[in-house]
């Protein structure tokens, strides 16, 4: 496969040469912002896209991330390489006690619960004075180092986002095929039915939330880091259902349509910035059209046009 | 050898008594069948076996394992297998996939296991799909192994889930109703299935069905179940000669009628 190795050298040398190639820093920040939500929906779609459960508060998980790096760095001068693991871990046991205790609800009851534990993050980092500092946020948090070497142009932020996706998608791809993936997508389409093949369905349903709140544990923690000041304010519940549409518009448990969903739901809000009172109703808009005319989403669709030519069919179909 | 052992199990719902003091034996090897009108608690009988109704009273064992209160997981590792009345594949997932579900039971790699790709993860993971294709191989379904299991036929899909509890590697294999929905040629095919299942795959056959000409061809016994109660237990021919179970099948009113 000649051809493919070409496309795959060619894909290499563009993302490491983009740098070079974009000179304008507000695009540079746009593509970090974009990977960082690329993360962000990738985990989303290996928790509602192959794992089946309803999570409404995702957003809120790279609250905690961001928090725990940055109390992590001003409170105990940790580096920034050994905060980000513990963020990630920091989160995905958080989401346990979230998890253990809504492992019976289903669907829209559990997307009510994972919502109401989005606002109470949310206000616990608005009240908890002594440790969060309020709405006033935490400033000043130190830009990471390796060495002597300061990590503080975007080209550099730009390699640290890039490979963070990178481990990201290499980690769902590795669970998603995998006896764990068969296992998790069993549950998603008939749990009783996988309970009497052996699949221990509770465990797993906890598991796949741990793995993806890590990754937005992760995600959050760069935030922190890249921007340097937090707030209650830098991940919303708006941000939640965000990060829930994208990998529905780019297309559930394709892995490849979480980052189409996240870079036309990032981008195309932020580019409509002029037109700042309008920019939610385009989004709006374009769900809806998406929705009617693509079921499976941009990228199913487009599997399920190509599967007529060839054997392999998409994971999904519409229901 | 009896694998299967039950003893005055009974399930009540509220105040219903859907099974009432039910006792059979399954020994290795045969082919039981349990029939009855609807609503005579077959189904139930399997959901108490197989964990997805708790027990209000009596027991039920495998071999020396009981099985009260095991959740459905751990009973299907004990090497009881099933199908389902009304067709419970998983929809999404392509035909092969839904069979490597079965060899859940049978495989351990985990979390770490998969990030990691471990050799034993590969080798579980090719040894897995090598065996359902197999299995799919020998009832002549290998043909739609990449298609979306909900968009077979019906009949393909009935034949689908045995592969799937198949692939659990069971010792006594559980069908509920395997002939509901299927025309007569496909129920042929399915009868040809089940009597390889005993004599290739020594496999142990516990059966719901209405179709009473596949249950007298293939049976060995028969036990007969009417409002929760066992009425009858017997081979074939004794069975479609008892009187009781002709009056919970037919009424009395024409034996009446015509008195």
């Amino acid at each position: 496969m000649r051809l493919r190795w070409m496309v795959w050298i060619v894909a290499a040398a563009v993302l490491l040469g983009l740098p070079r190639m974009v000179t304008d820093d507000y695009w540079m920040h746009m593509i970090i912002m974009t990977g960082m939500w690329m993360i962000l929906a990738v985990s989303m779609d290996l928790i509602y896209g192959y794992g089946g459960q309803l999570n409404l508060g995702h957003a809120s998980f790279a609250a905690i991330g961001a928090y725990f790096t940055a109390l992590l760095m001003l409170r105990l001068n940790l580096s920034y390489w050994v905060a980000m693991p513990l963020s990630g871990l920091g989160a995905a046991v958080i989401s346990l006690l979230v998890g253990v205790p809504t492992m019976r609800l289903k669907g829209l009851y559990l997307g009510l619960a994972t919502l109401g534990f989005g606002e109470i993050v949310r206000l616990t980092l608005l009240m908890w004075y002594p440790m969060t500092r309020g709405p006033m946020g935490l400033p000043g948090i130190p830009a990471p180092t390796i060495g002597s070497f300061v990590i503080e142009s975007k080209t550099a932020f730009y390699y640290i986002i890039l490979a963070l996706l990178l481990i990201t998608i290499y980690a769902t791809r590795r669970v998603v095929n995998s006896r764990m993936g068969i296992a998790l997508m069993a549950i998603r389409d008939d749990e009783v039915a996988a309970r009497a093949m052996g699949v221990h369905s509770s465990w797993y349903k906890v598991e796949v939330f741990m793995v993806g709140t890590f990754f937005a544990g992760i995600a959050g923690s760069f935030y922190a880091v890249y921007v340097s000041f937090i707030s209650p304010d830098s991940f919303k519940m708006m941000d939640s259902f965000m990060i829930f549409s994208m990998p529905i518009l780019g297309g559930l448990g394709t892995l490849v349509g979480p980052l189409i969903g996240a870079l036309i739901l990032y981008v195309l809000p932020e580019a409509t910035r002029v037109f700042a009172q309008y920019r939610m109703l385009w989004v709006g808009m374009l769900l809806v059209v998406t929705m009617v005319t693509q079921p499976l989403g941009i990228l199913g669709g487009f599997e399920a046009l190509a599967g007529r030519f060839r054997r392999s069919k998409p994971t999904l179909q519409p229901e | 050898m009896n694998l299967l052992t039950v003893e005055k199990l009974t399930k009540h719902f509220g105040g219903l008594a859907a099974v009432q003091e039910l006792d059979f034996t399954v020994a290795e090897g045969e082919i039981l069948a349990l029939i009855g009108p609807n609503g005579a608690g077959k189904t139930t009988v399997f959901n108490m076996l197989t964990g997805l109704t708790g027990v209000t009273a009596g027991e039920a064992r495998f071999k020396d394992t009981r099985l009260n209160g095991l959740p459905s997981y751990q009973v299907v590792e004990l090497g009881l297998g099933r199908t389902f009345q009304n067709i419970r594949l998983f929809g999404k997932m392509s035909v092969l996939s839904n069979v490597m579900v079965g060899f859940h039971c049978r495989t351990r790699t985990g979390l770490f296991g998969a990030l990691l790709q471990t050799p034993r993860a590969s080798r579980e993971f090719r040894q897995a799909r090598e065996r359902a294709v197999e299995l799919l191989a020998m009832f002549g379904l290998e043909g739609v192994r990449d298609e979306i299991s909900r968009n077979l036929p019906y009949g393909q899909q009935r034949g689908v889930e045995i592969v799937r509890a198949l692939a659990t590697d069971p010792q006594l294999l559980l069908l509920d109703e395997p002939a509901a929905g299927l025309n007569i040629a496909e129920t042929e095919v399915l009868m040809e299935h089940i009597a390889r299942l005993r004599s290739d795959l020594k496999k142990t056959i516990l059966l719901i069905e209405h179709d009473m000409k596949m249950v007298m061809n293939i049976s060995d016994r028969i036990v007969v179940l009417d409002y929760g109660v066992k009425i009858a237990e017997g081979g074939p021919e004794t069975i479609k000669a008892d009187p009781r179970v002709i009056e919970a099948y037919l009424g009395t009113g024409f034996r009446k009628s015509h008195a």
